[in-house]
């Protein structure tokens, strides 16, 4: 396949590019590394250091390819709040742009990353992919309205997609900055002897998914996926976020210090997905378990840091 | 109240702004008349002519609004699928814009026009606000996706935002050239003696619902919509489209001429409303029937015939 990846030196992005490359895919990539944290990728891909705002430049990496994995985009919430019109432009309107080049060069098929953002505070866990969505922030809605567009983009110019709903999702090569991610703050605190900031006294309940994972349900989408639909990607397991900090503690083989930070708004408690449909019908299932996950991380943060 | 009424030169927002007025309140109208009307305002009303991504202008009219009435849009299925990106800009980053500019001055109400055709082609008899959106087109999508920001806005900015989602609207003031409405364009092509172009056969359920109707859900929903909430405005019953035809010869008390259209991609066989959730918790329901909605319509029309 020849592939276009959008954000492909993001942290799931790179990830996808390896593992791309691995298979045998021909891989170009676009990336205006604006929250990247990385200076470079896998050396297989071409790698292009630009914005898909620029749309002659767009069109001409399109030429030709079979699929697209939109990943690009501003993903931190707080500044979402913060900026709302930046984070709709460049996660909504972006993809326009990117869709409407797709039309004009005749690509057919996108996989979209999308978020459990979409959801909001959830009714039920595991949720389902027709439960009610209602974003509780503009990062969450401008990953949801971005699922409307694929659908009218289906339907009325034959663009398939696949909208992959990723939960909490962790593994090497996470680079974001200023880190967000519980998973990647706490290997790196714990390599300092810092301590873990734990928020509701970890009395949340998330669904941890490998970036491996969540790499093979991309490709999987690419080639298996029809017309236009909508997958949670998880592991389809609660896990505590104080069960989390035990399983490091395994792990490094160590006790850690715990920071309670207390109460944080806008943060959903329980966030677990429901993944009967993606292993209906892609076939896919998650295949690192946590512990290992984890392992392979701390061994990534040990040595590139 | 006091209130602002984006788009209030249009077809449903000249009618809304007319009974805003009726209930004494005070309101703003902002058109850019690019299909409004400045003789549909009411005179009662405070008109601005501009753009609401005129930040400026906004926010200038908004301090001390308690509600937004967020009716501005384009509308046309068609044009959408030309250009689609120009659709989005509008109908969404526009919308952002005022939502925006209803941060900043502390509004904390907004009201929008929603569409039925968010929902898409769903294989089910109604539809209901619970049913994930799946819209058919770029129109359809710009309306819907317009939903999940104000979802955000509720919850991270406190805006209480209610989307009321209308299926088939008609009535009086529907002046837009070129609409791609059913029910505006028979009463025309009948009050000239023109055939009347019907699709599918006519067999092709859909749900009708008057625009003074609309406007009543509007402003209860104003009055009492809470938090992040959507609903169908509809009349909740199907009725086939040959079945208008044969309401409009009725009221007409003459056979009309049909010529069979053929079949329009893209059109759903059934789109009805489910409407309980709006009975429930605003306490709205349709009151005007299909047979005097039509009348009050045609009656519209015929005394601008030399208009039409």
């Amino acid at each position: 396949m020849k592939a276009l990846v959008t954000g492909g030196a993001g942290f799931i992005g790179s990830n996808l590019v390896t593992h791309l490359c691995d298979q045998g895919h021909k891989v170009d990539v676009i990336d205006d590394f604006s929250s990247s944290g990385r200076t470079t990728i896998d050396k297989r891909a071409n790698l292009i250091n630009d914005s898909i705002a620029n749309v002659g430049l767009l069109e001409e990496l399109l030429e030709g390819k079979d699929v697209v994995f939109h990943l690009a985009a501003t993903g931190i919430i707080e500044l979402s709040i913060k900026n709302p019109t930046a984070y709709f432009e460049n996660n909504l309107m972006n993809g326009i742009k990117l869709l409407d080049a797709m039309r004009k060069k005749g690509v057919k098929k996108i996989v979209y990353s999308s978020s459990s953002g979409v959801y909001g505070e959830p009714k039920r866990v595991p949720i389902k992919e027709d439960d009610v969505k209602e974003p509780v922030n503009p990062y969450g809605a401008a990953k949801y309205a971005f699922e409307h567009v694929l659908s009218s983009y289906y339907h009325s110019f034959g663009i398939e997609s696949v909208s992959l709903r990723y939960y909490n999702v962790y593994g090497p090569g996470d680079e974001q900055n200023p880190v967000t991610r519980a998973v990647p703050k706490w290997i790196k605190a714990a390599l300092k002897d810092e301590s873990l900031t734990l928020y509701w006294g970890g009395k949340q309940k998330k669904d941890y998914v490998f970036v491996e994972d969540v790499v093979r349900a991309n490709l999987l989408s690419a080639e298996r996926g029809k017309g236009c639909s909508f997958y949670n990607v998880g592991s389809g397991l609660g896990c505590w976020m104080y069960d989390l900090a035990k399983i490091l503690e395994e792990v490094f083989g160590k006790k850690l210090s715990i920071e309670q930070a207390g109460e944080r708004s806008g943060d959903p408690i329980f966030l677990i997905a429901d993944i009967s449909r993606i292993k209906k019908e892609l076939g896919w299932e998650p295949k690192i378990d946590l512990k290992t996950g984890l392992s392979r991380t701390i061994e990534y943060y040990r040595d590139n840091h | 109240m006091k209130v602002l009424v984006t788009g209030g030169a249009g077809f449903i927002g000249s009618n809304l702004v007319r009974y805003l007025c009726d209930q004494n309140h005070e309101v703003s109208v902002i058109d850019n008349l690019s299909f409004g009307f400045k003789d549909l305002i009411d005179k009662r009303a405070v008109f601005y002519k501009g753009t609401i991504s005129d930040k400026g202008l906004l926010e200038k009219i908004l301090p001390g609004t308690d509600v937004v009435f967020h009716l501005a849009s384009l509308a046309t299925i068609t044009l959408s699928m030309t250009n689609p990106y120009m659709y989005f800009d509008n109908n969404f980053m526009e919308g952002i814009a005022l939502l925006e500019a209803m941060k900043k001055t502390n509004v904390k109400k907004i009201v929008y026009s929603s569409s039925a055709s968010s929902y898409g082609n769903l294989q089910k008899k109604f539809f209901t606000e619970e049913d994930s959106p799946q819209p058919t087109n770029p129109y359809g999508a710009s309306k819907s996706c317009f939903e999940p920001a104000l979802s955000a806005y509720y919850h991270s900015f406190g805006i209480d935002a209610i989307a009321l989602r209308y299926f088939n609207v008609y009535g009086p003031s529907d002046d837009q050239a070129d609409t791609p409405r059913a029910v505006p364009i028979w009463i025309k092509a009948a009050l000239k003696d023109e055939p009347l172009i019907v699709y599918w056969q006519g067999k092709q359920k859909r749900d009708y619902i008057f625009v003074e109707d609309i406007a009543r859900a509007n402003l209860l929903a104003a009055e009492k919509g809470k938090g992040f909430r959507v609903y169908n405005v509809g009349c909740g019953n199907g009725i086939w489209m040959t079945d208008i035809v044969k309401e409009l010869e009725n009221l007409f008390g003459k056979k009309l001429s049909i010529k069979d259209g053929g079949e329009r991609p893209g059109d759903s066989p059934y789109v009805v409303a489910d409407i309980s959730r709006i009975k429930k918790e605003l306490g709205w329901e349709p009151k005007v029937g299909l047979k005097d909605g039509l009348q009050k319509t045609i009656n519209y029309y015929k005394n601008r015939i030399n208009k039409i």
